[in-house]
């Protein structure tokens, strides 16, 4: 016999549905540092505790504001930091392509200017904030091909494009350019990283920063 | 024509307000029966604002010496 949901009664199909709801509620749960009570000894919380508390009693409740916005500000900068480490390999990055256009083309054109057109680029590819150019190497990294490729990846570093990596393979050398411009992430996480409070966090920490230099004149 | 629940209908709504009322009371209890660190009991302002984010005690010491650091910095 086929089960189907019609065989609970409905009232208690009813009560789960009220269950749920609550548990749903974002309110509905106690928040984290109560429950680490629970499991670490009054020692350990003091220490845990002891910066925050030293600067409550410092400034007191005004403080308290800029206290949760620069909580929340963590959270976000937490955020990022875990998205810069996730795209910190080549393979892991999606493209940005207006800036990775822009550079592969800056790209092919120093090889042409820099080493009057010696340097071979069998492919280059930019992501977000990584580039891989592959560059003909017949003879292999000798001291003429070194210093060529030295020059041109400090051609390369001011355009902002600092050396990151380079792999040496049997007839070319792969070499892996960094920029540090801010990643462009996808559509979810720009948002996340950028809610509509953020300016009102930053608002309310530079006010308590304001007002403490007021204080002190 | 109006639309008259049924006797079963009512039996149901009730139940769902019921469980969602139980679990909140039941809720209310887990966060009264919590301890709370004793160096935040003669803070009741603190606490008060702490429990109203979900985050761990290292987080909110965090937030404390980021401030800090960003009056110092705004001093210089």
């Amino acid at each position: 016999m086929r089960w189907s949901i019609e065989q609970i009664p409905l009232r208690f199909r009813a009560a789960a549905a009220g269950i749920c709801l609550y548990l749903l509620w974002p309110v509905g749960h106690a928040p984290e540092w109560q429950w680490q009570s629970l499991w670490q000894s009054e020692a350990e919380t003091a220490t845990a505790l002891a910066p925050l508390l030293s600067f409550y009693t410092k400034y007191g409740e005004q403080a308290l504001p800029a206290l949760q916005a620069q909580l929340e500000l963590n959270k976000l900068r937490d955020m990022e930091l875990a998205l810069i480490a996730d795209n910190a390999e080549f393979s892991a990055q999606s493209r940005d392509d207006s800036w990775a256009e822009a550079t592969e083309f800056m790209i092919a054109h120093v090889a042409q200017t820099v080493g009057a057109n010696e340097l071979r680029i069998y492919d280059s590819e930019c992501r977000n904030n990584l580039c891989r150019i592959e560059l003909a190497a017949p003879k292999g990294l000798n001291p003429e091909f070194r210093a060529l490729v030295l020059k041109y990846a400090a051609t390369l570093k001011a355009g902002d494009l600092e050396f990151h990596d380079l792999k040496e393979s049997k007839d070319r050398i792969m070499l892996e350019l960094k920029s540090d411009k801010r990643l462009q992430y996808g559509f979810f996480a720009e948002r996340a990283l950028k809610p509509a409070e953020r300016e009102q966090w930053l608002a309310e920490v530079k006010a308590w920063l304001g007002t403490q230099q007021n204080n002190k004149k | 024509m109006a639309w008259h629940p049924t006797k079963q209908q009512k039996v149901a709504a009730a139940y769902f307000i019921a469980g969602f009322f139980a679990v909140a009371v039941l809720d209310t209890l887990v966060r009264l029966l919590l301890p709370k660190p004793a160096i935040l009991a003669p803070h009741p302002a603190l606490s008060k604002t702490m429990s109203r984010q979900d985050v761990s005690l290292q987080q909110w010491s965090q937030a404390a010496e980021r401030l800090e650091e960003k009056r110092k910095l705004s001093r210089l």
